[in-house]
């Protein structure tokens, strides 16, 4: 154990430079598909019957085996940052997508009523009332989203995306212990960290008049 | 085309070994909570920081401990298929209604009985969906075991990219692919039947 | 204030307003009632376009209501659900200063009202405005959806079935505010309901639909001295008038909804279900509904066997009335007998209702005190 430290304390920056760029990725990736899943998946409560054949898909894509889609993504786009970052993406549509369509339909129709009958228009019913009521719902994708990737986002050090991936994929290829410790804890740390923070985002989130 | 049947039939053996373990503990740790319930948070907090653990980091640490091969994938895939097993099967029981339960030992029948005529039975569907979750996710873990060192059909598309060869990734990834969506197919199959018999009767 | 001209409604094929006329004046509470799918919420939602009519004009102050935007048509029209619906995520406040905010009213303008409102239900201001929903009871919560439907002093409210999911005494309550709001404010109402008392208490003109169709329009006063037909006659009959209300036959003292299951039932379903429904026998019937016997608690727990169903538990030794049998007969086997219940029968042998000491006693206080409020 005490041979660990000395190597934390030796490659502290390795493992700090990989760390950042593993959060930055993770990141980066869940705000990209936060930015395309809440908009789609507002849309497809509007359109029943579209949604029920994407949310099939999106189903069965979430079913394959993330290696498999991350082999994938090495044929279509090549090595690199963009083509990990482009299936690490599109992998984190599918929760939040999922949770805002569910959050949204599940908003109970009398507040709906209630405010057309007020006389708001649909897109103040969506900012006034839709939103809010199914925010938390939308927050609780967004963070099952975010641990996935930040698991994901070891494997697809593969095809080069850096980060803590890096130095587990190292470590195993070199049967270095160290290594493969310097990554795997502080990406375990990572995921326990991001999942109780956004868990308390959500927390805050929710309005007070919801809470339990 | 013989080697692919042949890893197709050990990446199962892996996947199912590591879930069927999942199932013996999971299901009875998942009644024994129903009975103890003030340390069902606590368990299951457990699993659940488990849950969230990086696949490759936990497989890698595991295999630090426990030496390559598939014996450290299917301790990983036992954690791992532990949580939805626990939750569903606790879930469940605490499902069946309190009336059916006063009904079976109004009629002088013993815990176990109870057990096994009445809340198992009843809860079966919701365990059964907790299982299928697991053995999906089991087969996309037994992809990463090549990893440490494993067998199964990660060892094609982990050759492929590691050669950059479109022909070796898709000879691993099309099966597995073919594996998960039937499995899921099949298991959602299955607990409709479930469903469906029990609104029934 | 309200005019309906030659108003038709269908779905497809089926018509739910059939050729509407209604003039509803300034300063009136009307009352639109009648059974259920006579098309008296139709009627309420059109008024401001949550449904369009099919055919015909509505007119608000002698204008189109299709001529105008239905966002801004709302905004001038208080509208009350039965669900409530007030905002949870949103403060008292916030919930009554909807409309107003959304008509552009400055915060200082809002909070004024909104107090000012409070006051008017005897809400404090200070104690209710920055609570939740959630932490009001549900008569509070739907006195808010009544100040929400006022706030932005709409001439016109509407009000679908308010109070239909509040318990006796504080929808009375509502009733009286509503009445007296009404009054101070010279609003214009027009309510829903399918309960008479509320209707007679509360109405200046009572509107009676069937079917699709006006069937009598009328003060409370007129419509009780002078009903148009036999149907109007019974409706009121039915719900208010207890003045001809007599017991001759056990049908005037029976529960009218025993309960009762088929004999292939599982021994802990029929227990789940007695325990569900307070009762500690199940009246047993065949498929056509005719009495086969009845099965007690008792008898389950004591002879029952998990997973088997009922039918060899069954008691046939049950006494039976016929449905015309004189309510006092009734009442004198069952006490002679010392019998928990009789079971009324029709001439083919089905079940029609159970007769209980309880099931009399209620008969007999709703003529005494000609209480039949909660049926």
């Amino acid at each position: 154990m005490s041979e660990f430290f000395a190597f934390v304390v030796r490659e502290q920056d390795l493992i700090i430079s990989n760390m950042l760029r593993h959060i930055y990725i993770s990141l980066l990736a869940v705000f990209i598909g936060t930015l395309i899943a809440v908009p789609l998946g507002i849309w497809l409560t509007r359109k029943r019957k579209i949604a029920n054949y994407i949310l099939g898909i999106t189903g069965i894509i979430q079913t394959i085996p993330s290696l498999v889609l991350l082999g994938l993504a090495l044929i279509i786009f090549g090595l690199g940052v963009k083509p990990a970052l482009i299936v690490l993406s599109l992998y984190s549509i599918l929760p939040i997508l999922r949770n805002t369509y569910t959050g949204i339909s599940e908003v109970d129709d009398m507040y709906i009523e209630a405010a057309k009958g007020m006389g708001m228009k649909n897109i103040q019913i969506l900012y006034m009332v839709e939103i809010p009521l199914a925010l938390p719902v939308i927050i609780a994708g967004i963070r099952i989203s975010l641990i996935y990737i930040i698991s994901w986002a070891t494997l697809a050090a593969l095809i080069g995306a850096g980060g803590l991936g890096d130095l587990i994929w190292t470590g195993l290829a070199s049967y270095d212990k160290n290594l493969i410790y310097g990554g795997a804890i502080p990406a375990s740390i990572l995921a326990l960290v991001v999942g109780a923070l956004i868990g308390f985002i959500q927390k805050i989130a929710t309005p007070r008049g919801l809470r339990r | 085309m013989e080697k692919i049947l042949i890893t197709v039939v050990d990446h199962l053996q892996i996947a199912a070994t590591g879930v069927l373990i999942a199932v013996l503990v999971g299901i009875t740790m998942g009644i024994v909570l129903t009975r103890y319930k003030p340390i069902a948070g606590f368990v299951m907090s457990v699993t659940d920081i488990i849950q969230t653990i990086p696949t490759l980091a936990l497989l890698s640490i595991l295999m630090i401990m426990f030496g390559l091969g598939n014996a450290t994938v299917i301790i990983g895939l036992f954690l791992y298929s532990l949580l939805p097993i626990i939750r569903n099967t606790y879930v469940g029981i605490l499902s069946v209604d309190e009336g059916l339960i006063e009904a079976g030992l109004g009629m002088g029948m013993t815990k176990t009985q109870l057990l096994f005529k009445v809340e198992l039975p009843i809860a079966l569907p919701i365990i059964l969906s907790g299982i299928r979750i697991a053995f999906i996710t089991a087969l996309g873990i037994t992809t990463i075991g090549v990893l440490i060192g494993a067998g199964g059909l990660g060892h094609f598309i982990w050759r492929g990219i590691q050669m950059q060869n479109t022909r070796m990734i898709l000879s691993g990834a099309i099966p597995v692919s073919i594996l998960a969506v039937g499995a899921d197919l099949l298991l959602g199959f299955l607990e409709n039947k479930l469903v469906k018999r029990a609104k029934r009767a | 204030m309200v005019r309906f001209e030659n108003v038709k409604k269908a779905y497809n094929d089926v018509t739910v307003i059939e050729d509407l006329n209604l003039h509803i004046k300034e300063g009136q509470l009307v009352v639109l009632i009648g059974p259920s799918g006579c098309g008296k919420t139709t009627t309420l939602k059109m008024i401001n376009r949550i449904i369009e009519p099919t055919s015909g004009s509505i007119y608000i102050d002698g204008e189109d209501i299709t001529k105008v935007n239905p966002v801004m048509l709302r905004r001038k029209i208080g509208y009350v659900i039965q669900q409530i619906g007030l905002f949870p995520n949103m403060t008292i406040a916030q919930n009554v200063e909807i409309i107003p905010k959304l008509l552009g009213w400055p915060a200082d303008k809002r909070r004024k009202r909104t107090e000012e409102l409070l006051h008017m239900v005897d809400m404090s201001p200070e104690q209710y405005a920055d609570r939740y929903p959630s932490e009001l009871s549900g008569g509070q919560q739907q006195r808010i959806g009544v100040l929400r439907a006022l706030a932005a002093e709409p001439p016109l409210v509407l009000m679908d079935e308010p109070f239909g999911a509040l318990d006796p005494i504080t929808r009375e309550s509502l009733q009286d505010e509503v009445k007296r709001l009404q009054k101070k404010l010279k609003k214009t109402i027009v309510f829903v309901t399918h309960d008479m008392d509320e209707a007679l208490k509360i109405a200046d003109v009572i509107v009676l639909m069937k079917d699709g169709k006006i069937v009598q329009a009328a003060s409370p006063e007129e419509l009780l001295s002078n009903p148009a037909n036999d149907f109007v006659a019974q409706f009121i009959g039915k719900h208010r008038l207890n003045d001809g209300l007599e017991i001759e036959t056990v049908e005037d003292v029976m529960r009218h909804d025993p309960v009762t299951v088929t004999k292939d039932i599982g021994t802990s379903e029929s227990v789940a279900l007695m325990k569900r429904k307070g009762v500690n026998s199940l009246l047993v019937v065949d498929d056509e509904g005719r009495l086969e016997g009845v099965v007690t608690v008792d008898k389950i727990r004591k002879q029952g066997k998990a997973g088997r169903n009922i039918s060899e538990l069954i008691d046939k030794d049950i006494r039976t009335i016929p449905t015309n049998t004189n309510a006092r007969e009734a009442f004198d086997i069952l006490i002679e007998d010392k019998l928990d219940y009789l079971a009324v029968v029709d001439d083919k042998n089905k079940v029609k209702g159970l007769v209980t000491k309880t099931s009399i006693v209620k008969a007999l206080a709703e003529v005494v005190w000609k209480d039949n409020g909660h049926e």
